[in-house]
């Protein structure tokens, strides 16, 4: 018992930086500098919620979204148009806390690694929910960013012109990534799972 | 690449260096809110030369905040010109038609051209960016001959320039602040800072401690699964691999054979690391000791007095 605790603590660690690590490295290779990115950095996040269950994926979501904040984050508050602290709130939690911990619902999944469909719809969930989030934060506090674009309906701008195409595109790549790893069956040597 | 900063602490001996995380942060929060309260320029500027009068007691120096702007440089200017050109309140600074014709073009070709050969030189960037972009403006609004296929016409409003400022001004305090908090504060002294904040949410089963740990261990790993991730890309480099090159389809192939070995490795890691924490006694939810325990001293008292009295006087003109 106490010997599978200390491993989740220690996945979570480790698979959290690597989060981290294939955002900085997407960040690299992509060509925007700023906002949302395509990267597969979900993808950890989604393994540790399959093997130890939605719980323990949501802890490991909310501590990427807070290392997030730490290591990136702070230079956005500058960018909020009329900022009140209600706005930074929203940002903290809507931008950053909330969406990655979201992630973790990715486990409620019965039997992620033996049926394929459940792996498939984790996913899904997990990133259709950040994407939620993301675009909600878009709506009450970048709205104003819409008109810079020419675009008047402020939900049309958050849900499908700035969210919508990095979105799918990172859920793709989260997607043909984790079913890469899924026929190598990667996570398949001898690791106790603890759902 | 290789020099890649996770956080950006720098080893030092300054005020805020002796200050408890867990003051600081909390400064830092209460600042950016009394800065957010701030109405006009005026009362903006007054916050600047606080800022500033913090970066001098912490003997920081502005330029390595600046570099921390560089980063969103970009932006910064989309902002200005977006807030410029499209607020029309206020009374009329300047007005002037700009002209899109064949020589106009032509001419800021030719600057752009120039603009990036002079680039080759490696100094002043900035300077001459923005030497640059006051080129293309003069270019369009004067070379007005032949006939113009699209013309625009700029209409500079005293809101515009007052609000693009106050923009700015805002944000470059914002980051001023956060830079010196993580500037002065390691990353570990950071999470312990945020772990002690956030104890008492332990009433609502939220357990900082494991969090706080998480949030460390992470921290350490993040450098060397980095360097994990070059070893396996010069691997495959020596073997022909192209990271940055060929279709899309190529490019997945080669993602997928990147990141394949890097979980692997970071499931060897996670076994490596539960394995030497239990060897070390470790035992998940039991009290931890520390080698440098958090303790308060006259100089948190004396940051303390000095936030509450920044952010009363917003209070206060806000209020007015």
């Amino acid at each position: 018992m106490k010997r599978n605790q200390i491993r989740v603590i220690a996945e979570i660690a480790t698979f959290v930086g690597l989060a981290i690590v294939l955002d900085l490295l997407a960040g690299l290779f992509s060509p925007f500098k700023q906002g949302g990115s395509i990267s597969p950095a979900m993808l950890p996040i989604f393994i540790i919620a399959f093997r130890h269950g939605w719980k323990n994926g949501i802890f490991a979501g909310l501590i990427f979204g807070v290392l997030q904040l730490i290591l990136v984050g702070s230079e956005i508050f500058g960018w909020i148009y009329d900022p009140t602290p209600f706005k930074i709130f929203m940002v903290i939690a809507f931008d950053y806390i909330i969406p990655f911990s979201l992630l973790g619902l990715a486990g409620l999944f019965k039997d992620p690694f033996n049926k394929p469909k459940s792996f498939v719809l984790g996913i899904a969930l997990g990133s259709f929910l950040r994407y939620l989030c993301h675009g909600l934060s878009g709506v009450i506090v970048w709205g104003n960013f819409a008109a810079d674009w020419g675009i008047e309906n402020i939900w049309f701008y958050s849900y499908v012109f700035y969210n919508l195409p990095y979105m799918a595109a990172s859920f793709g790549l989260c997607l043909l990534i984790g079913l890469a790893l899924y026929r190598r069956k990667v996570w398949d040597f001898g690791l106790p799972t603890t759902r | 690449m290789n020099s890649i900063i996770i956080g950006q602490y720098i080893p030092g001996k300054g005020f805020f260096y002796r200050l408890d995380p867990r003051t600081k942060i909390i400064s830092v929060l209460f600042l950016m809110i009394a800065v957010f309260m701030l109405e006009n320029i005026t009362q903006l500027s007054i916050a600047l030369a606080a800022a500033i009068f913090i970066l001098l007691i912490g003997q920081i120096s502005i330029i390595k905040v600046a570099k921390g702007l560089r980063a969103i440089f970009v932006l910064l200017i989309f902002t200005f010109v977006f807030q410029i050109a499209l607020n029309t309140e206020g009374k009329i600074l300047s007005q002037a038609t700009l002209h899109f014709n064949l020589y106009s073009v032509l001419a800021i070709v030719l600057a752009f051209v120039f603009w990036r050969i002079l680039l080759r030189l490696g100094k002043f960037k900035f300077l001459l960016f923005l030497a640059f972009v006051f080129g293309v403006y003069f270019i369009l609004r004067y070379v007005g001959y032949g006939t113009d296929f699209y013309s625009f016409s700029l209409t500079i409003y005293e809101k515009g320039i007052e609000m693009s400022v106050f923009v700015i001004v805002r944000i470059l305090i914002i980051i001023t602040f956060t830079t010196v908090l993580t500037l002065s504060t390691k990353p570990t002294d950071l999470t312990h800072g945020i772990e002690c904040l956030l104890r008492p949410l332990k009433k609502i089963g939220f357990n900082s401690e494991d969090f706080a740990l998480i949030i460390s261990l992470s921290l350490r790993y993040i450098p060397t699964i980095f360097d994990e991730a070059q070893k396996i890309m010069a691997a495959q480099a020596s073997r022909g691999a192209d990271f940055s090159e060929g279709k899309l389809k190529d490019k997945l192939k080669q993602i997928i054979s990147l990141l394949v070995p890097m979980f692997i490795i970071a499931f060897m890691r996670s076994e490596e690391l539960a394995d030497a924490m239990e060897s070390r006694n470790f035992v998940p939810g039991q009290s931890r000791t520390r080698i440098n325990v958090l303790k308060f001293s006259m100089i948190d008292v004396y940051s303390g007095v000095f936030t509450l009295l920044c952010f009363a006087g917003a209070i206060v003109i806000k209020v007015i």
